[in-house]
């Protein structure tokens, strides 16, 4: 019945470094709250990873998060949603860290060209599909209009989820990316 | 979409942001429960007013359930809201009679961490300004 109050928070044995970095997009930290709650929930549910949270225009404070060392073979994920899916396609275009999984959740705007940056393993991305608009798919139409599209062709995995642009959570559970993202915690657990 | 819509509909949205980006919701809240859910999860369920309700539908407001402590309202869990079994975000849930219920989950183990709970509503809309309701005690409901 929800989707970002997951009931098996994986059991974690590292307590340092591990991280997920979330970007919200335009309205998110002021108003909307859509990725600011889902990654409130997240570091509830999952204490043991080191999970932020930035808008889309702290553009210094994602570099630092993105730049600041993990200890080896620890994953970093990197989740974007409209604006904040093209700075994290930015950000992962111009860092030297291994991003694990960059997600970008149905992006608004450009950035650069559309093939998968080197620093990325996988890259997932996200398109909304609403079968009825609301005023979210028209925020991000304008926000299209005068910011471009984010070239997603070079993506590991394209997928159109059939909700609108502001439903965030349905579009992470419904095209696996949180799994995906929960998965790349899983490998160092099974090596040992 | 030709130019023409494009630009109505930029103009539309422009005139919206300006004159309602600073407006607050705050909702009465009427009640908060918590009751046991399957599999350890609590169901949280939140009665709040149709009127309020069909303005969080009619301005499309974004928001959590969120619990807090009542003493502490740092400490905090936002819970993703449905309405009549359907997500609150599509904005297609019914307003009708005098009350409407919105609900959520959680696993029994993240309320553990709130001593004296409360619940409030927060969030916001791309254009109609924030929703900020006062906190309000949950309680337990007895099967």
């Amino acid at each position: 019945m929800y989707t970002y109050v997951r009931n098996n928070p994986l059991i974690m044995i590292d307590p340092d470094g591990r991280r997920d970095i979330y970007i919200g997009g335009a309205s998110d930290k002021d108003s909307t709250r859509i990725v600011q709650d889902y990654a409130a929930a997240q570091q509830k549910l999952t204490p043991e990873r080191d999970i932020q949270y930035f808008s889309y225009s702290e553009k210094e404070k994602i570099t630092a998060a993105i730049n600041a060392p993990l200890k080896e073979g620890e994953p970093l994920n990197v989740i974007g949603h409209s604006l904040g899916g093209r700075e994290a396609k930015n950000q992962a275009n111009s860092t030297e860290a291994k991003i694990t999984n960059l997600v970008t959740i149905d992006p608004v705007g450009s950035a650069g060209n559309s093939e998968k940056p080197s620093s990325v393993g996988t890259w997932t991305d996200v398109t909304a599909a609403p079968s009825d608009r609301n005023f979210s798919d028209t925020v991000a139409s304008v926000g299209r209009t005068f910011l471009g599209t984010t070239a997603t062709s070079g993506a590991d995995s394209s997928q159109k989820i059939t909700t609108s642009h502001g439903n965030f959570s349905t579009m992470m559970s419904k095209s696996g990316s949180q799994q995906k993202v929960d998965d790349s915690y899983q490998k160092p657990k099974d090596d040992q | 979409m030709s130019n023409m819509s494009q630009l109505v509909e930029l103009s539309l949205v422009g005139i919206a942001i300006v004159l309602l980006a600073g407006c607050v919701d705050r909702p009465n809240l009427v009640a908060a429960h918590v009751k046991k859910g399957t599999d350890k999860t609590e169901i949280i369920e939140v009665v709040l007013t149709a009127s309020d309700a069909k303005t969080i539908k009619d301005r499309e407001i974004y928001f959590s359930i969120m619990v807090v402590d009542c003493k502490n309202y740092e400490n905090r869990f936002p819970i993703e809201p449905y309405i009549a079994g359907k997500l609150a975000s599509e904005f297609n849930f019914p307003v009708a009679g005098e009350f409407v219920t919105a609900q959520g989950s959680m696993p029994e183990h993240v309320l553990i961490g709130f001593p004296t709970p409360c619940i409030a509503l927060q969030g916001g809309s791309y254009i109609f300004g924030k929703l900020e309701s006062t906190p309000i005690p949950l309680i337990r409901l007895t099967r």
